[in-house]
């Protein structure tokens, strides 16, 4: 991300959208949990071509399949 | 135990079929065993005696009647309770399904059925399938069989327990993030986490739709591919269900393996292995070198990056399914059902649909980048011995996330993946549980896992081994 998620945030988040109370050593805990997983996607993104989308997953593994290999 | 309950899936089909046994005799061997584990291991959530003997004795009448029976024709089987029958109760180890009776079956359900197996009961598991270790706040934890302060892995716990126990031969679990390999591993049995979309999700209780996959376990990579030949394949009520062709895996089990290439990982895999778990694995390939297979070792594409993706996936995809219901009842959750689908509230959108958007290029890249190199990827599936139950009962939300990444780290991988993956018993580790390694492949190799699993244990024991309980 660009900048550190804050628990702030998810106190925020957990109150507006959610309609429940966190603690704030929970929020913490949760906005480390979501920066990892944030950092990851975000790193990935960057490789990501224009056209590329989800559904492509199952074709994908439905061409490199064990039959091509001849496996 | 009775003699009958040492028998292996396709022995006893065998010997149902040439009329050695009886259907209602395998079945009431089933039963007494069942009556005696289950207090200690509480593997069972629901027991059905009455129906399983009436579809055992209806199993037995089809023999005068049919020349032609069918591959589980009157075999005992119990499995997972996320399985929908029409009109009956289905959990899913929930207190909020507890009652639930869904007016669909499971294709998979309705495939085993046609194959003529019986139906024990349903075994107990993770609280919507959502916790590695076999933990269950409302139907009581499932026990490890080998040492009962021991977890059984999860989340297809009772499956894991029964089959290495004897009460059954054979169980449909499920593998989202290790569901099925963790069990079949901590309980010494063999498990399948297929490719995704070999076998069809239609009718089962859904984790995270995504990386969901429907999995046998087994206590030999036999009776793995005879269950395969049943449950795989096309199904137009799923369209994530491929249309690949189901190939004859009982034929895959030649016994040869001279030549393959197994692939064993510098990287990521072996850290946080203890030294039992790393002497169990080098044990294994010597077995493998033995019987003509080269050991290549190699650094894959970072499986950690592939682990925090995944959760991107089943974090977003659980918090939606459970969102209305963690909002108006969260009272009915565990701890651990709660702390593990809670960042998925606080994810945005585009972060699930970059995670997924990159799995075709990333699968493609790790399939090229291993694949190419080597046959199968050999790699422990938990990198430590079976902890027991208390190490694992999370005291504080916060306390679940760690023990979770620590458990299911060689796991989760094969999901974002979308790749094969075996779980092959392979010894014990000094507190005398089972220790397992795991058999990856390409998408849509499944017998080649089976040729190489099944070659390992035609020269090995470890799948004969039955704790004494």
């Amino acid at each position: 991300m660009t900048a550190k998620i804050q628990s702030e945030l998810i106190l925020l988040e957990a109150a507006q959208l959610r309609g429940v109370k966190v603690s704030e050593q929970r929020a913490g805990e949760l906005a480390a949990d979501v920066q990892r997983v944030c950092d990851a996607a975000l790193a990935v993104s960057r490789d990501a071509d224009f056209n590329d989308e989800p559904s492509r997953f199952t074709s994908t593994l439905a061409r490199l399949g064990a039959a091509k290999a001849g496996a | 135990m009775s003699d009958i309950l040492a028998l292996s899936l396709v022995e006893v089909a065998a010997a149902i079929r040439s009329r050695k046994l009886s259907s209602v005799e395998v079945t009431r061997a089933c039963f007494e065993r069942i009556h005696q584990i289950q207090p200690t291991t509480n593997c069972f959530i629901a027991i059905e005696e009455d129906e399983a003997l009436k579809g055992a004795r209806a199993a037995d009448r089809m023999r005068g009647k049919s020349a032609r029976l069918r591959l589980l024709h009157g075999v005992p089987l119990a499995h997972k309770d996320m399985y929908y029958r029409k009109g009956k109760v289905t959990t899913g180890g929930s207190k909020i399904l507890r009652d639930y009776r869904p007016d669909i079956s499971a294709t998979v359900v309705e495939r085993i059925q046609r194959a003529g197996a019986v139906w024990l009961g349903n075994l107990n598991m993770a609280e919507f399938a959502a916790n590695p270790t076999g933990h269950n706040d409302h139907f009581g934890h499932c026990r490890n069989p080998w040492n009962t302060d021991h977890i059984t892995g999860g989340s297809s716990s009772g499956s894991g327990v029964a089959v290495a126990a004897r009460a059954c031969y054979g169980s449909l679990g499920s593998d989202t993030g290790g569901s099925v390999r963790l069990p079949a591993a901590a309980n010494g049995v063999v498990g399948l986490k297929p490719t995704y979309g070999r076998i069809s999700r239609h009718g089962i209780m859904p984790r995270s739709w995504s990386l969901d996959t429907v999995g046998p376990l087994t206590r030999t990579v036999r009776d793995c591919a005879r269950m395969m030949m049943v449950i795989a394949g096309a199904d137009a009520n799923d369209p994530t269900c491929s249309t690949e062709k189901v190939p004859d895996y009982d034929k895959a089990l030649t016994g040869k393996i001279r030549g393959l290439r197994v692939g064993v990982p510098l990287n990521h895999y072996y850290e946080q292995a203890s030294d039992d778990v790393r002497s169990c694995m080098t044990a294994s390939l010597d077995v493998l070198k033995s019987l003509g297979a080269r050991i290549v070792k190699l650094e894959v594409p970072d499986p950690q990056r592939l682990f925090d993706l995944s959760n991107a996936i089943t974090q977003a995809e659980s918090a939606a399914i459970h969102g209305r219901w963690m909002r108006e009842r969260p009272q009915d959750y565990s701890l651990m059902m709660l702390a593990r689908t809670e960042p998925g509230f606080h994810l945005p959108a585009t972060v699930y649909l970059q995670a997924l958007n990159a799995r075709p290029r990333l699968s493609e890249e790790f399939i090229a980048a291993v694949f190419g190199q080597v046959d199968v990827l050999h790699a422990p599936v938990m990198p430590m011995p079976v902890p027991t139950i208390e190490e694992t009962t999370p005291k504080e939300a916060g306390d679940v996330q760690p023990m979770i990444r620590r458990l299911t780290r060689n796991n989760r991988p094969a999901n974002f993946l979308g790749i094969p993956a075996l779980s092959m018993p392979a010894g014990f580790s000094a507190n005398g549980l089972p220790v397992a390694f795991q058999l990856m492949g390409r998408p849509f190799s499944e017998a080649l896992l089976f040729q190489v699993g099944d070659a390992y244990q035609r020269v090995t024991d470890w799948h004969m081994r039955a704790p004494r309980i």
